[in-house]
């Protein structure tokens, strides 16, 4: 049975949302009278989504950088992204079990605190998506331009050059569909996983003379500890991808288990090694050094531990990671915009399917110019700011539409999973990701507010009428 | 269904069965399910809504379902499980059913499917038997096919080795109208899933999957 529990309204193009479907007993689909909607994806593929999203910038990205402004306490930085991201993990699970359909964040905002925060976010988001591909296209390109070096290519070719021909290849293989896609970033994650399990294994040992290996001395505090929360805000976009395994919770088998579990081990895992990967390159070179091998630093410090063979394959995974993240944000960007449009904010024909290949190519489309204006823009820290930045308020305000949806108490509202240490810890997650945005670069601010200003301007001239507040 | 019409000989098939309509979508991995269903229910559900009207008007009994998936497979296997149906019928084009090919790995799942094919009011059919397996089971068959010498509708019973099955299919099973085959474990599902495809050039008719 199809329903609704309150007003829906529409958009000035006489357009309304969707309704949603019940779910099953045995939670392997979503029905509807004889319509059933198959949920395909075990513990496994959910858990590589979230590994796959977020480990190209941690690891292959940001530590040149990070330690380059905090020193070794940059290790600090990241664990305070990966406690916030935990903190804000354990809300998301609870609202993402109570309502396991494909939108995520904006789902459970816009059901939770209406459509006015729910637009702000939803369109938001899509664009930080946006940013985050580009950023994490950049770093491909960072790390296409040292394989062509390695293979000995005098071509002096620009890493935008090499992100933007990849961006639109990606974009590209995106709308003609790809087979067998999961299987394939599961691969490409076990292979990650693999290779920086004997990478940072061996690197600490090695940290610890064990292996005869020469420790570089450096204060840990060396550059003070205002920078190590800047580093944190900074570092933060490698945490984005916990929450997209909720953004396809509509087609996860058993999400009352899976979702959670997916969501809370992929934060631990990658926050493990983040900051085992800023231990190992701060015991092989100082901060300096690693600042100036800039976004490929992690392939010095890989040569430094394993010698030359170990360059080459941190390259290779590098660019590995690199593309599973960009290909991960480019699907999960399409995803948003389908999940805004379904309720009418945005214009349904947006997320329109191609009749052949199946796969949303106006969405596709829609987000070429706007990943190769960024990447043209080239200013690799501001795009993974402003990615973080429209996450981060997604996150804070997932947290309070948790809390407004346990005050509302909707006859639907059935977590699965329940925080612990409610309403604390679902305030503390709010406080914290809103807390996190004052430390980013003034440019990063005012990007990310325009953009803000920009989602409820479209919301108030399009879609005002659309009330979505407690509506399953 | 893959988009074409019944032909007129599967209603024919069905006319004394009980069936369930299934209608698939799949789409790819990247994009969800609901948006699929959002775009094509409406379609769809009115393809199938045809589809069920006419086999109602021949007297079949008919339910429908339609489910938007990733994987093919696992759904028909998930469906498969949760209603128990006798078989599941993989749709070729047939005008008519003459002439029916019997596959399965023991006489017994054989004699069977023959029940099964009188039960459905295809007795005065002519059938083919082809028996499934390994040599040891060469001496089984030619027992049982000593009890069928004196019936006069059957025109072939042959022994075909399993690793060549999809060969014999595409090669000598052209001149039947329909295959009625027992569903034994998972390489002869996936069989029953891929043959459709392997052999359409032969125009082969429908296929009945006893479940």
């Amino acid at each position: 049975m199809r329903f609704f529990s309150g007003s829906v309204g529409g958009n000035i193009e006489g357009e309304k949302p969707e309704s949603s479907f019940k779910e099953d007993k045995g939670h392997s689909t979503i029905v509807e009278e004889d319509i059933e909607l198959e949920r395909t994806i075990g513990l496994a593929g959910a858990f590589t989504v979230g590994i796959g999203t977020m480990i190209g910038a941690g690891i292959f990205v940001f530590p040149g950088i990070a330690v380059g402004y905090a020193g070794p306490a940059a290790a600090i930085s990241f664990v305070i992204g990966g406690l916030i991201a935990l903190i804000v993990a354990l809300p998301t699970s609870e609202l993402a079990t109570a309502m396991p359909r494909s939108g995520g964040g904006y789902y459970f905002i816009s059901r939770g605190m209406g459509s006015f925060f729910g637009s702000m976010v939803g369109i938001s988001l899509w664009i930080g998506l946006i940013f985050a591909s580009s950023f994490y296209l950049m770093g491909f390109g960072f790390y296409g331009k040292e394989v062509l070096v390695d293979l000995g290519v005098r071509l002096s070719v620009d890493p935008i050059v090499i992100a933007i021909l990849f961006g639109l290849i990606l974009i590209l293989v995106s709308i003609f569909g790809t087979e067998n896609s999961a299987k394939l970033q599961n691969l490409v994650v076990l292979i990650l996983l693999g290779t920086l399990a004997v990478f940072l294994g061996y690197g600490s040992l090695d940290s610890f003379v064990f292996l005869g290996g020469n420790r570089v001395s450096e204060d840990f505090f060396s550059s003070g500890f205002f920078p190590i929360f800047s580093t944190a805000a900074l570092v933060f976009t490698s945490y984005l991808g916990f929450a997209q395994v909720a953004t396809i919770a509509g087609d996860i088998k058993k999400p009352g288990k899976n979702l959670p579990l997916a969501m809370i081990v992929s934060v631990l895992v990658v926050t493990t090694l983040y900051v085992l990967t800023i231990f190992v390159s701060t015991s092989v070179f100082n901060s300096a050094d690693l600042f100036l091998f800039g976004e490929t630093a992690i392939i010095e410090v890989s040569k430094a531990v394993l010698g030359p063979l170990g360059g080459v394959v941190i390259l290779f995974a590098g660019l590995l990671a690199t593309f599973s993240s960009a290909n991960a944000s480019i699907l999960a960007s399409s995803r948003a915009l389908y999940s805004v449009s379904r309720d009418a904010i945005l214009p349904k024909k947006l997320s329109k399917i191609n009749l052949k290949y199946g796969t949303p190519h106006i969405a596709l489309i829609l987000a070429t110019p706007l990943i190769v204006g960024l990447i043209l823009f080239g200013r690799v820290e501001i795009l993974a700011e402003v990615a973080s930045f429209l996450h981060l308020v997604m996150y804070g305000l997932m947290c309070f539409a948790l809390v407004f949806l346990r005050r509302m108490n909707p006859s639907w509202y059935n977590p699965k999973f329940t925080v612990p240490l409610y309403p604390y810890l679902p305030i503390l997650g709010g406080l914290l990701s809103f807390s996190l945005i004052f430390f980013m670069e003034l440019l990063t601010k005012l990007i990310g507010v325009t953009i803000l200003i920009l989602s409820i301007s479209w919301y108030i001239t399009y879609a005002k009428d659309i009330e979505l507040k407690g509506v399953e | 269904m893959n988009r074409e019409s019944i032909s007129v000989g599967i209603y024919d098939l069905l006319s004394k069965s009980k069936v369930i309509l299934l209608g698939l979508h799949e789409l790819p991995e990247q994009t969800p399910v609901d948006q699929g269903r959002m775009q094509f229910q409406e379609k769809i559900k009115s393809k199938l809504s045809d589809y069920s009207e006419s086999m109602e008007e021949r007297g079949i009994q008919v339910s429908t379902k339609l489910v938007f998936t990733h994987k093919l497979e696992d759904t028909i296997k998930r469906v498969i499980k949760e209603e128990n149906p006798s078989g599941f019928l993989i749709l070729n084009p047939v005008t008519k059913i003459e002439k029916i090919l019997l596959l399965a790995k023991t006489p017994e799942k054989l004699d069977g499917l023959h029940q099964l094919c009188k039960e459905m009011g295809l007795s005065k059919k002519e059938f083919g038997f082809w028996l499934l397996g390994k040599k040891e089971n060469k001496g089984d068959f030619l027992e049982y096919l000593e009890q069928l010498e004196n019936q006069k509708n059957v025109i072939e019973k042959r022994f075909v080795k399993r690793d060549k099955l999809i060969d014999e299919i595409s090669e000598k099973s052209s001149i039947y109208d329909t295959i009625f085959m027992e569903e034994i474990g998972e390489r002869f599902w996936e069989l029953g899933i891929k043959l459709p495809e392997k052999i359409a050039k032969s125009s082969l008719g429908p296929i009945l999957v006893i479940n």
